[in-house]
């Protein structure tokens, strides 16, 4: 009898289930996210890309080519967005396998706050997602086909892949959970712009087609920088390198130096930076030690390779990083960014502008070409 | 009994006159509707009849007319055959499968054990003679449980051969074999078989105690031993291991466990066993002490696989897509594009498909085979992926399944095995991996709590016996492993 | 009453997971939040204070060897009153047993599968529990030998993994450290693993041989286990993140990535995870169960906890979600489990003391 009802019961709860129940060919797989939001409506607009998966089986008879279409939407709260489209795209939204958000500039520079605490409230959304800055029209962004890789998202995350290892523990320092972690830091978090080269966006898979793909297409480049989850201004290539660079983010540097008038280019790799305080007689000094690891890329000198050489190779290595750190350091300052990050450091809010930096540049040449004297004519 | 079949065991009769008339009626009156019932009467001289009767589809005729009627005829002369005819007939007849009695009941058992009984007109007595015919297939290659290396004899279903070739490999003074008769009906012999200086006495009383507590009419195979004598009856796992190799019999009884010989099946039940025993294979110990390791590693692997792969399989395609990798998510989600079914139906429909394909192959006459193999190749995997009826990715799944499920040593372990991987796809379905959690959790209580003749079910890991691992997940090389393992006596 | 037979690293283990059942899951988010960086150092004292009264409870059990809390009661107390005593003890371990299932569902229902009712949740897992109840707390503890290393490699492999994601300056937060304030804002963190502890009370008679040192050292090295979660939750995902977040851990599983092809793989790992949980819940309705078959004379575990289960789950619905969960641990926790840790111990060991005294005045009168 007891036996009796227990199966009954256990069966019951078994009628019941499958509420969380998804099939996976009902599934429209976000791979890419953009979002912006207009400063004068506060409305916010949001872009989907959804892969397609039979326009990239490989299997025949499949129909349709476009890898990838993208739904936009318009409303003024992100929470919405999500029952929004049950009303445009015929299969559940499904954002885990997303790669990458890009944030409109417009946007980033009203404050990204609301949309970070959008993504980490949320359990379907993941933090550990790249995030980029678009300072061309999100439409054109994320309505354009990329080469090699037919989906855009797939697209950025290989981009990401491949630059990863260079990055300290090989995890790449820019997604939406490190905007989260270093929301209350004075240092500034510098994001990646993505640009987009040409006029048109490329929305057709015609575009795969074509030969010349520097025509149209994505190119990450310059970064914005952010203070407290709003983006303040931006910064070039090299000062993006450096930022990531002395805030121990990235672990490699490279660099052209001139030695008697050739050039030599030469790639700093394992770049170790310590930040600590130095006690000077009357005010306390700001010291950076770094020590690099460099390797010659390419080598135009008309002389032999010598120890005296390599020395001097070094030395200028030092010299032009140090130059190049202390301009990113007064530009920092005049612009009331504390790159370097001196505040984190036990440096004081009022007078970090003040404070003065000391720079210790160690580097070794440990790697040189398979040449030890270039090819020269007498 | 083989003992008492074999010696010669005397005893003094009382004579009482023309008595053995009323034994050759009442076996007459019982056993004489059938035709092969045979009642020979002859008279040797004046007042002195003998009635020789025998069952002539199970006696070999030539026997009785060699050994029994010969020299009875040849020497009807002599004198002593009028006043003491038993003490003549057994001076006539060899003695080695000969003996006598009195009680009808037994000599009724003993006819239908294939033995003729002689019974003279005078006295209370018979003498019966064994000339049973060996209606026995000879010893040859076990099938089920075949081995690269090893011996190829495997047991057969007479119990005395068997004995034989056990004694064979194990010529111990403390084996021994308790004969046991059960079954009202079929009289199965029954031998309780083990070293006595090895094996742990409470547990052969338990044995001894649960064999002799069988109320049945029949015991056919030993599977019905098996269902009568184990602890759970509520549970797919097999409490008792069987074995037709001779070889890992006497292994068996060596490592201390505790066998039951059943007449009329070359297969012999083992007990106590753990879990981990049942991913053992004989060969084993041919093999290279590495290679056995590792092939015990892949077959817990295919343990795995097989409760495990579907259940997960249906698990992450319904509820759990993220787990996938984004690449391998885009193509499965590809394949499924046209399939009609939710993956927890797709993947029943071929799992039972694939149940029914294994049992037509396991009934159907040999020479079918190869059409039943085309249709479940082709129809059932190729052409149900073509259509569009199931994707790709679930025929791989259920192949794997299947092909880990074959992987088992042990054919009931196999069966278990789809038990519980129907329940895990159940509850995957059900509930995705929170399903399947619970199911591991009622899985592993319930291996717990298994006991096989008092023994825990998964010794040595869950009670923890550290001595007793260097035969369970790996096989250490021989030279380690003088002692056997002693968890039979650990947990008594 | 069972005849069950616990050896000493059963006790060990069963000890230990008890301590981080869904103590990990639970505790480092709302730690961080109330001592950010220093939520580690407050697990630090807490264990010290768990070592303190699991010494305290070994003490009572020696007064009354072989008996279990319940027994204990009814011995010191007499008939009533220690049937009352029983009754609420019977009450606390129902009501325990109830909040893990609420977290274990509310941890599915949050982070995996949000649309499926908490009470289903509630009520599969129940019955899964129920039968290992049922099965008797030596199947537990075996189950417990089973899972360990296994248990063990899938928690800390994810977080080893993340490992990488470390970062130093998550501990250079600029806040100041004040202890005492810190104490009294995190009062939960010493009841909510160690407090509950009371109810291997109900097991000491199992224990076989070195009771107190498996016991303590269970519990020492589960609070050592707690104390290095918070440590690497702060390490891994920094004061900002982890204070913000509910579940912490859930989120460095979620996070965690290894090479190009290993990842998303939280719903996988913490499942696993989740099967301590499995073991925390059945062993405290197992001891909920045994003290109702002792204090009634029940012979058939079966008749008390198949019903016990939509008890349970009935009960676990009590509150409304998460943060009124989180809001109670925090204000009421540690005063309502320090009637149940201490008080009632302490009353017992006291009327032993009264009666023992009693009971020599007696002979010496008599004598």
């Amino acid at each position: 009898m007891m036996k009796a009802f227990l199966i009954g019961l256990i069966l019951l709860v078994f009628c019941t289930g499958c509420w969380d129940m998804k099939e996976i060919n009902a599934l429209a797989i976000v791979s890419l996210a953009g979002v912006d939001k207009n400063p004068e409506t506060g409305e916010y607009t949001a872009y989907y890309q959804v892969i397609n998966p039979t326009g990239l089986s490989t299997r025949q008879g499949s129909s349709a080519r476009a890898a990838v279409y993208t739904y936009n939407f318009k409303d003024f709260s992100l929470g919405r967005f999500t029952d929004r489209t049950s009303r445009v795209m015929p299969r559940k939204f499904f954002t885990a396998h997303l790669q990458s958000y890009i944030i409109s500039e417009r946007y980033a520079r009203q404050g990204i706050l609301d949309f970070i605490n959008f993504i980490e409230l949320n359990p379907e959304r993941r933090a550990n997602v790249v995030l980029y800055i678009s300072d061309s029209p999100m439409n054109t962004i994320m309505n354009s086909f990329t080469p090699l890789d037919r989906v855009p998202g797939r697209f950025i995350r290989s981009l990401t892949n491949l630059v990863k290892p260079s990055f300290s523990m090989g995890t790449f320092p820019i997604r939406i959970k490190e905007m989260a972690k270093e929301l209350h830091l004075h240092t500034p978090t510098v994001v990646p712009i993505v640009h987009y080269a040409g006029e048109n966006p490329s929305s057709t898979t015609n575009r795969l087609e074509e030969i010349d793909v520097s025509k149209n297409g994505m190119k990450f480049g310059d970064g914005a920088v952010f203070i407290h989850a709003r983006m303040v201004g931006r910064i070039d290539e090299t000062s993006k390198t450096l930022y990531l660079v002395l805030n121990k983010k990235l672990m490699k540097y490279t660099e052209t130096v001139k030695i008697n008038g050739d050039y030599v280019d030469v790639e700093a790799q394992n770049v170790r930076v310590k930040r600590k305080w130095e006690k000077d007689k009357h005010t306390s000094l700001f010291a950076l030690n770094i020590k690099a690891d460099l390797r010659i890329l390419n080598n135009q000198q008309k002389s032999k390779m010598t120890v005296q050489n390599l020395r001097q190779i070094e030395t200028s290595f030092n010299q032009r990083l140090e130059e190049r750190i202390e301009s990113f350091e007064r530009m920092g300052k005049e612009k009331g960014w504390d790159l370097l990050g001196i505040q984190d450091n036990g440096g004081n809010e009022m007078t970090w502008r003040q404070t003065k930096v000391n720079i210790h540049i160690n580097s070794r040449m440990t790697a040189i070409g398979n040449t030890s004297t270039p090819y020269h004519l007498e | 009994m083989i003992r008492q079949s074999l010696r010669w065991e005397g005893f003094i009769l009382k004579l009482k006159k023309g008595t053995g008339k009323r034994i050759v009626d009442e076996i007459t009156e019982r056993l004489g509707q059938s035709p092969d019932f045979v009642c020979h009467e002859f008279e040797i001289n004046p007042g002195l009849r003998f009635s020789c009767i025998y069952i002539s589809t199970i006696v070999s005729t030539e026997q009785i007319d060699e050994f029994m009627l010969k020299p009875i005829m040849e020497r009807s002369q002599d004198e002593e055959a009028s006043h003491d005819p038993m003490g003549w007939l057994k001076s006539l007849i060899p003695k080695a499968q000969s003996k006598e009695g009195s009680e009808t009941s037994e000599g009724i058992r003993n006819l239908l054990e294939g033995h003729c009984l002689l019974i003279p007109s005078v006295g209370d007595f018979y003498l019966c003679y064994d000339v049973s015919k060996g209606q026995n297939r000879s010893v040859s290659e076990p099938t089920t449980e075949a081995s690269i290396r090893g011996p190829r004899e495997g047991l057969v279903e007479d119990i005395a051969r068997n004995v034989s070739l056990i004694r064979k490999r194990l010529k111990s003074e403390h084996l021994v074999f308790e004969p046991l008769v059960i079954g009202t009906e079929t009289k199965t012999k029954v031998y309780l078989t083990y070293i006595d200086n090895i094996a742990s006495a409470p547990v052969v009383d338990e044995f001894r105690r649960r064999l002799k507590s069988i109320h049945t009419d029949s015991i056919l195979e030993s599977s019905y031993i098996e269902e009568w004598i184990q602890d759970t009856a509520l549970s797919p796992f097999p409490q008792l291991i069987s074995t037709e190799r001779p070889d890992s019999v006497v292994a068996k009884l060596v490592e201390g466990q505790i066998g039951v010989m059943t007449d009329g099946t070359p297969i012999v039940l083992f007990g106590p066993i753990t879990l981990f025993e049942l991913f053992n294979s004989p060969e084993d110990y041919y093999q290279r002490a590495d290679i056995a390791t590792l092939s015990r590693w892949l077959r817990m692997l295919a343990f795995m696989l097989s409760i495990f792969v579907p259940a997960l399989y249906i698990a992450i395609v319904s509820y759990h897509q993220e787990l996938l990798p984004t690449s391998l998510l885009i193509s499965l989600a590809a394949q499924r594009e046209e399939v009609p079914f939710p993956a927890f139906i797709e993947a029943a429909i071929m799992t039972v498909t694939f149940e029914i394909l294994r049992e037509a192959g396991l009934r159907m006459p040999r020479i079918a085979g190869q059409s039943i193999s085309i249709v479940g190749a082709v129809v059932l995997g190729q052409a149900a992926v073509e259509a569009g009826l199931v994707s790709a990715a679930m025929v791989i799944v259920v192949s794997l399944t299947a092909i880990s499920n074959f992987v088992s040593p042990n054919y009931s372990f196999g069966i278990a095995q789809r038990i519980i991987q129907f329940a895990f796809m159940l509850l995957a379905g059900l509930m995705g991996l929170f399903g399947l959690m619970c199911g591991v959790f009622f899985l592993l209580v319930h291996l717990v709590s298994l006991r096989s003749f008092g023994v825990k079910y998964l010794t040595p890991f869950a009670p923890v016996v550290l001595s007793d691992w260097k035969d369970t997940l790996v096989r250490v090389p021989r030279f380690m492993m003088k002692r056997f393992p002693n968890k039979r006596m650990a947990n008594k | 009453m069972e005849n069950a037979r616990l050896s000493g690293w059963q006790f060990f283990l069963l000890a230990m997971f008890y301590v981080v059942g869904t103590t990990f899951i639970l505790l480092p988010g709302s730690l961080t939040n109330d001592a950010k960086q220093y939520g580690w150092l407050v697990l630090v004292w807490a264990l010290l204070y768990g070592l303190v009264l699991a010494g305290f409870w070994l003490y009572l059990s020696t007064r009354f060897p072989g008996l279990s809390i319940v027994q204990i009661a009814v011995q010191a107390l007499g008939k009533w009153a220690g049937g009352l005593v029983s009754l609420l003890y019977i009450l606390f371990f129902i009501q325990i047993a109830s909040w893990v299932t609420r977290n274990l569902s509310d941890f599915m229902r949050i982070n995996l599968m949000p649309r499926t009712p908490v009470s289903i949740f509630n009520i599969m897992i129940l019955l899964v529990c129920a039968y290992a109840v049922v099965k008797g707390i030596e199947s537990i503890a075996m189950v417990c030998e089973l899972l360990a290393p296994y248990l063990t490699l899938a928690f800390w492999i994810p977080i080893s993994v993340m490992v990488k994601e470390w970062d130093w300056r998550n501990f250079a937060n600029p806040s100041p450290f004040h202890p005492w304030d810190t104490f009294l804002h995190t009062k939960y963190a010493l009841a909510f693993p160690y407090m509950e502890a009371i109810a291997f009370m109900m097991l000491f008679p199992f224990a076989v041989r070195r009771i107190k040192f498996s016991f303590l050292s269970g519990i020492f090295i589960g609070g050592i286990l707690l104390v290095i979660t918070v440590f690497f939750t702060i390490g891994i995902l920094g004061v900002e993140r982890a204070s913000h977040l509910i579940y912490p851990v859930f989120i460095i599983f979620r996070e965690m990535q290894f090479t190009n092809f290993v990842e998303h793989l939280e719903s996988l790992i913490s499942v696993n995870i989740l099967l301590i949980v499995c073991l925390k819940l059945s062993l405290l309705f197992y001891c909920a169960v045994l003290a109702i078959c002792q204090l009634f004379q029940v012979k058939e575990r079966a008749v008390v906890a198949y019903p016990l289960v939509w008890i349970i789950s009935a009960y676990s619905l009590f509150f409304e979600n998460i943060v009124e969960n989180v809001d109670w641990i925090n204000k009421y926790l540690f005063n309502y489990y320090t009637l149940y840790a201490i008080v009632i111990p302490v009353i017992l060991i006291v009327s032993a003391w009264l009666r023992k005294k009693g009971q020599s005045q007696e002979r010496e009168t008599a004598t």
